[in-house]
């Protein structure tokens, strides 16, 4: 039986789906990063509608109830995404320093 | 022996100017690195005859000084001294500085800050315990590490460079120095304090201490 908080997922997910392809459309997000979280939506999306396999999949192999797996997946994902934004913070702020220096050395050469 | 002073600096128009005319008597250059500052630092450093850039954003002290002495290494340095702008380190006292590093033949000499009366009483006893954690995790004998007064050879300072972009560079100096087994010596500065409220912060003493743990683990 479907209940409400599926179609409230479902619509999220097609919402987000629908931002996604517009940050790609306008560029902000690489081909990569579009393949990547448009499968996290899809993923989702697919999970509410075969809410019946997986409910079967986590009672008889993982011995839980479908909505823990979900708050466990869905947790195990924002640690991912965590991981990999303070990453690329940290890459990001390297490349502004060198960016910086670079352009500090230059000028003071020129005003000696 | 070419000696170049780096002068980070951030917002210090009332004092910098002092601060390069009494550095300039003891070295060949002085480079001052403005860190993005809203008063005219910049132009009074110019003027006062010191090598001068300027940041295109706030990065911090030890940035500042990393650029500073990056530059220093450019200009052909064969000794660096870092000095801090607010005049918290007394010019006069460069000589010490540099006999101690000649005549010792060493790699780096800190300008170590008794801690008197002069020093605020919670500086006091964060620089005593940072200090204290360099000596447990890094074997430093430093005693003061969170000083900014350091004379060193530009041989020893691609050992010394160091990743830290605020406060926490006089830690990582200090951890540096000790992890690369360079010969250092203290020499006793006069302990200086001209606004007390201003310099390293609780939250960069935390993280100083945070991130010797992790050189520690790391290195």
């Amino acid at each position: 039986m479907i209940r409400l908080t599926h179609i409230l997922i479902i619509i999220f997910g097609i919402v987000m789906l629908f931002l996604t392809f517009n940050q790609f459309r306008k560029k902000k997000l690489n081909y990569l990063g579009f393949m990547i979280w448009s499968a996290v939506w899809i993923i989702l999306i697919a999970g509410i509608l075969l809410f019946k396999v997986i409910e079967r999949i986590a009672t008889l192999f993982l011995n839980i109830r479908t909505f823990d797996l979900f708050v466990i997946v869905a947790i195990l994902i924002i640690f991912i995404l965590i991981f990999l934004l303070n990453s690329s913070i940290n890459e990001n702020r390297k490349k502004i320093e060198e960016i910086v220096e670079e352009i500090a050395l230059r000028d003071a050469k020129k005003k000696k | 022996m070419k000696t170049i002073a780096v002068i980070p600096a951030f917002n210090e128009s009332k004092r910098i100017e002092l601060v390069i005319k009494k550095t300039k008597k003891f070295v060949d250059e002085v480079i001052v690195v403005d860190d993005h500052s809203r008063d005219n630092t910049y132009e009074i450093a110019r003027k006062a005859g010191a090598t001068a850039t300027r940041l295109i954003s706030n990065m911090g002290a030890g940035f500042a000084t990393r650029v500073g002495c990056d530059l220093a290494i450019k200009n052909k340095a064969d000794i660096i001294i870092t000095l801090d702008a607010d005049g918290q380190h007394d010019p006069e006292e460069i000589p010490k500085l540099l006999k101690t590093l000649q005549e010792y033949n060493l790699d780096i000499v800190f300008g170590s800050r008794p801690r008197n009366e002069n020093m605020p009483k919670i500086r006091r006893l964060g620089n005593w315990g940072l200090s204290f954690i360099a000596k447990i995790l890094f074997n430093s004998k430093i005693k003061d590490t969170q000083t900014g007064y350091h004379a060193f050879t530009g041989k020893a300072y691609p050992m010394i460079r160091w990743s830290s972009s605020r406060y926490g560079v006089v830690t990582e100096f200090a951890v540096n120095v000790a992890k690369n087994g360079l010969r250092c010596k203290e020499v006793e500065v006069k302990t200086i304090y001209v606004d007390k409220n201003f310099g390293m912060r609780k939250r960069d003493a935390v993280r100083a201490t945070i991130s010797m743990l992790k050189w520690r683990i790391k290195k």
